[in-house]
Parts: C-alpha cells; sequence; structure tokens
C-alpha cells in the first residue's frame, strides 16, 4: 500500500497550509501526523482521501508494489463520527463492510468481533442514540476496522476517549495494520502517537519525521 | 461496491429500526391515496348522477316534427339506431284504445310505435330485451301484468303477450297507463324521437335538420330545454375541481418525503462515508421510498378503486376519469423519485456532516 503525495500546494481563505508538500507512506503502519490547530492534520487526510482537491500537485493511492492505481474507498474515523442513530452498534458497525460488498455473514462475525475487542460486546444490540460519546466514537472505530480497507484515515479518534477506552482503540487500529492497512492518524495526543509505527509533525506546510526533528 | 441484496438489507434494516415512524409513513400515504381517489370518486359520482338525472328527464332527447301531414318516414327514423352517436330512436304510428279481457270495467290505451320507440320513451329498460309489447309500471300494477303473461283484447283474435314492464318513469307522462306495441312495418311516424349520445346532441340535431329529405322542412327541438350551463358530462368530468386533488397528493407525499430525507441527510452522508457510492445511496433512499411511500399510497388508491368500482362500473367515462386522477396521483408521487436523487447525488458527505 503506497499513498503518494506529491509536491502538493493547497491554501485555504488567508493561509497556506501546504507548500508543494512531496512525501510518501507506505506499507502497512499506523503514522501519526501531529501538529499544533490549524497546521493541516484534518486537511491532510482530506487531500489523501480524495475529499479535499489540491491546488496544484497530486494525490495517489497505490496498490502493493505493483505501481497500479486503485480504486479504494477509505474507512474514515472522525474525532466525533457519524453513526446511524437509530440503528444498533452492530448495524453501524457492520455497515462499512456491507457497503464494501462484503459477505453480510461475514460482515456480521467481524463487527461483532470489533466491538468485542473495543469493550462494546454487550452493546452491540443496543440503539446507538442511547449510548455515550466514548461508546459512540468506538462503534465508528469498530465500523473502520470491519470494512477491511486498505487505508484507514482517523482524525483525532481518541480526543473524547477516557484512557482505558484510549488504548482499546490504539490496540484495535494496530490490529487493522497488522491485517494489512495503512492508518494514518491525525493527533494531538503524545501517548497516541507514541504507540504508533511512524510520527510526523506538521511545520511550515511540510512533513518532519521523528529523527529530522530530533536533529533539528 | 455492495451488493444489491446488501443495499435491500440495509433498507429493510432502516425500516425494522423505526417501526412506527415507518409504520405512520406508510399509513399516511395509503390513506391520502385512498381520501384522493375517494374525492374523485365522489366528484365523478356528483356529476355522473347530476347527468343521469339530466338524461332520465330527456335532456339528450330530439325532437323531429314535420308539417306535411303524412309525417315522417318511420323507416328513415328508425335507421337512426345505426348511428354510433344516437342511443335510440323511434317514433309512435297511431294511439287506440280497446278492452282488456283482464279488466274489462278499464280502457287500455295501446300506443302502436316503431321498434326502437319503447327504448327512448322508457331509459331504464335494457337494450337487450325483447320490447315488442312494454306495459307502463302503472299499467302493469292495475292490470296485474307481468312480462310473459298472455291477455286477450275484446273484438281481436289475436291475445298480446307482454314482453316487458318498464320499472321507471316514461320520459313522455302519456305513456304512464299506456301499453306500447311494436309494429316493424309502419311506414310513416307522426313524430321522430331521437336520444342522443350526451356529448353528441348538438351533431345529431345538426344531423337530423337534413335526414329526413322531402319536400317540408322538419322541427328539431328538445324535449327538454337545456340551461345554458349545461354542456356535456366529458367536459363537466374534464373540468372538475378533484381532478387536482390526486396531483396534489402526490406533491404532497413527494414533498413530504423530500422532507424526510433532507432531515435524514446526515444519514446518507454516513452512508457515503461509510463507502457506499452515490449511486448505493440514491438506491438507498428509491428502495425506501418505494416501500415506505409508492407501494402503500398504490394500496390506498387500489383500494378505493375496488371499493368504488360496483358503484362506477356502469359508467365508463367515469372509471376512464379515476384511472385518470390514480394515475396522475401515482406519477405525481413518483417523480419525487429523480428530484430527490438529484439531490442526493450532489449531497457532499463532508459539508452536510458539518453542517454546512
Amino acid at each position: 500500500m503506497r499513498v503518494e503525495v506529491h509536491d502538493v500546494t493547497y491554501s485555504v481563505p488567508g493561509r497556506q497550509l501546504f507548500s508543494r508538500l512531496t512525501h510518501t507512506f507506505a506499507g502497512t503502519a499506523t503514522v501519526a501526523i501531529m501538529g499544533p490547530s490549524g497546521s493541516g492534520k484534518s486537511t491532510l487526510l482530506g487531500l489523501v482521501s480524495g475529499q479535499l482537491t489540491p491546488q496544484s500537485g497530486l494525490v495517489r493511492i497505490c496498490a502493493d508494489g505493483d505501481g497500479q492505481l486503485k480504486p479504494l474507498i477509505p474507512a474514515w474515523i472522525f474525532q466525533s463520527s457519524p453513526l446511524l442513530s437509530q440503528r444498533t452498534a452492530l448495524d453501524n458497525a457492520m455497515t462499512a463492510s456491507l457497503m464494501a460488498g462484503h459477505d453480510p455473514e461475514e460482515s456480521r462475525l467481524r463487527a461483532r468481533e470489533a466491538l468485542h475487542c473495543l469493550g462494546l460486546g454487550e452493546l452491540r444490540v443496543a440503539r446507538v442514540s442511547g449510548l455515550s460519546g466514548g461508546e459512540r466514537q468506538r462503534v465508528a472505530v469498530a465500523r473502520a476496522i470491519t470494512a477491511r480497507s486498505s487505508l484507514i484515515l482517523a482524525d483525532e479518534p481518541t480526543a473524547s476517549l477516557d484512557p482505558d477506552a484510549r488504548r482499546k482503540v490504539i490496540e484495535a487500529l494496530k490490529h487493522a495494520s497488522e491485517l494489512g492497512a495503512l492508518t494514518l492518524i491525525a493527533t494531538h495526543d503524545p501517548w497516541v502517537a507514541q504507540q504508533c509505527d511512524d510520527r510526523f509533525w506538521i511545520e511550515e506546510g511540510q512533513l518532519v519525521g521523528d529523527e529530522k526533528r530530533r536533529l533539528g | 461496491m455492495a451488493t444489491r441484496s446488501a443495499v435491500w438489507g440495509e433498507v429493510f434494516a432502516t425500516i425494522r429500526s423505526t417501526p412506527v415512524a415507518s409504520i405512520s409513513v406508510a399509513l399516511l400515504s395509503s390513506v391520502l391515496g385512498f381520501l384522493a381517489i375517494f374525492a374523485s370518486v365522489a366528484d365523478v359520482q356528483r356529476i355522473t348522477d347530476s347527468w343521469n338525472t339530466k338524461i332520465a328527464s330527456g335532456s339528450s332527447v330530439l325532437t323531429v316534427t314535420t308539417a306535411t301531414p303524412a309525417g315522417l318516414s318511420a323507416a328513415r327514423c328508425e335507421l337512426l339506431n345505426d348511428l354510433d352517436s344516437v342511443v335510440a330512436a323511434g317514433g309512435r304510428t297511431a294511439s287506440s284504445s280497446a278492452t282488456s279481457l283482464l279488466l274489462p270495467s278499464r280502457r287500455l290505451q295501446i300506443e302502436h310505435v316503431t321498434p326502437g320507440y319503447p327504448r327512448v320513451v322508457w331509459p331504464g329498460l335494457d337494450a337487450g330485451t325483447n320490447l315488442s309489447v312494454v306495459a307502463s309500471s302503472l299499467l302493469a300494477k292495475d292490470f296485474g301484468l307481468a312480462a310473459g303473461l298472455v291477455f286477450g283484447i275484446q273484438d281481436q283474435p289475436q291475445p298480446l303477450v307482454v314482453t316487458a314492464v318498464a320499472s321507471a318513469e316514461p320520459r313522455i307522462p302519456q305513456l304512464q297507463n299506456s301499453l306500447t306495441v311494436a309494429v316493424a312495418d309502419s311506414s310513416t311516424v307522426e313524430a321522430c324521437l331521437v336520444e342522443a349520445a350526451p356529448s353528441a346532441v348538438r351533431d345529431v340535431e345538426a344531423l337530423l335538420t337534413g335526414w329526413f329529405g322531402g319536400p317540408d322542412p322538419v322541427n328539431v327541438f328538445r324535449m327538454v330545454p337545456p340551461k345554458e350551463t349545461d354542456q356535456d358530462p366529458q367536459r363537466d368530468l374534464s373540468q372538475r375541481l378533484s381532478m387536482s386533488t390526486p396531483a396534489a397528493a402526490g406533491c404532497a407525499v413527494a414533498a413530504l418525503a423530500f422532507l424526510l430525507v433532507w432531515a435524514r441527510r446526515k444519514d446518507f452522508a454516513t452512508y457515503r462515508l461509510a463507502g457506499a457510492t452515490r449511486r448505493e445511496t440514491c438506491d438507498l433512499f428509491a428502495l425506501e421510498f418505494a416501500l415506505l411511500y409508492c407501494v402503500p399510497l398504490a394500496g390506498g388508491v387500489l383500494a378505493q378503486l375496488i371499493i368504488s368500482a360496483r358503484e362506477l362500473g356502469e359508467t365508463t367515462v367515469g372509471v376512464q376519469a379515476i384511472l385518470i386522477d390514480a394515475a396522475s396521483l401515482l406519477a405525481a408521487a413518483t417523480t419525487a423519485i429523480p428530484v430527490t436523487t438529484l439531490y442526493l447525488s450532489r449531497l457532499d458527505p463532508m459539508r452536510t456532516l458539518k453542517g454546512e
């Protein structure tokens, strides 16, 4: 899995977020994207997903090794992820997998497993509208994991969680990476960044790696 | 890409997860369909009844007379029965009175007529009935007559066989106490009565002025003078107020559906973010809409059509009008599918979820 960001420039009114940014995310890893508020973490995920279009440059998502372009729907996790509020936690966890064309029974099993890992096994038949914010967030994480997408984009996935739930979410995301997903996590949380395989900071419109930053 | 069964499964799961709302919406749609067609049926029935009354009183019956002493050709008068725009035509050739052996104390009025005449004067008579000897209802009551009864007439060697008894009042009051006897080989009639199809009265009226030929001009006049507001039933049906009811109800359903989709736009955006394509999101909506709105609406319409089928069975024009109303109702409601699909296909999930 390769995500190539090539010579990307992106501005919002009054501010340039990225200037000729070039970077490649490769492999099946968890990657933390850090930076102060407004630095462009969410924007970078938006550019990678195709939700945002760069003013110049391009973003390519390539299949493993062969360099071919591949239609890919990334799995999203937001700080406050949208869910189908009238449906159960299990239904929500299955949605992305069903929409990806996976077998319903297989999707159900995976969703149950993901909910169990995230500490929501007992609540799987509860309506999402009756869950707390933290529980809802974990349902969204379960949905992203169950979809088995090769690319997971997580925008502050642990911001509203208590330490135990936060740990479960990161473990689940790391497990997804072990199963073959590249997981990009935009976060402010140093603990979350520490758990990831790679860490990058956004500084002056560029991505700066862990070591480079230390040397700097 | 989601499979079709996955899309169906999502739709059923959504409906199952909100049973009260789903059943309410479906019930509302079916009641709306039922009432809209009920309004149409009631209106069509009113117009049909009003025209039946007019027709029964003779508003579409034309009387043709001539100044020629011999009268009009009976054959030409009967020939009018072959025209599509003529319901029935016939004339009276002679009148006589006789004494019935059934009730010798009372005289019996006998009208000698052409075969088409009884159908003009008694609109309720079935076209398939043998109308050779028709007794008025009053006469039948007084003399104890019934269809198939054979009775003798004084000074006449052949008895008469009553072939039909008129159940309704005759259009000509003088016939209330008469027996009409059809005579096939009459040569002339004193006047030719012609019942035109309600929508063709003017055309038949124009035709009759030259129909009989002959040296003397003919007079054509209506049995019941028409009112200024009288048009024809087809025109009344096409101008009725209830015609707009089904279209309005269909638009109401479409608007309601659009509003509900707008209210649920975050759910559809969520599906998009969960990986559903634009097409799949539109399919989700279209199926849900069809199940919750279109099918119950059609069910309500069908229920009303079945209930009113018996009442409308005999009025072809009315049935056509009702079917057009039903079709326009369903068409208006179904229009919501492409319109709302267009809205959904343009939905930006990120912006929608941010509330923009």
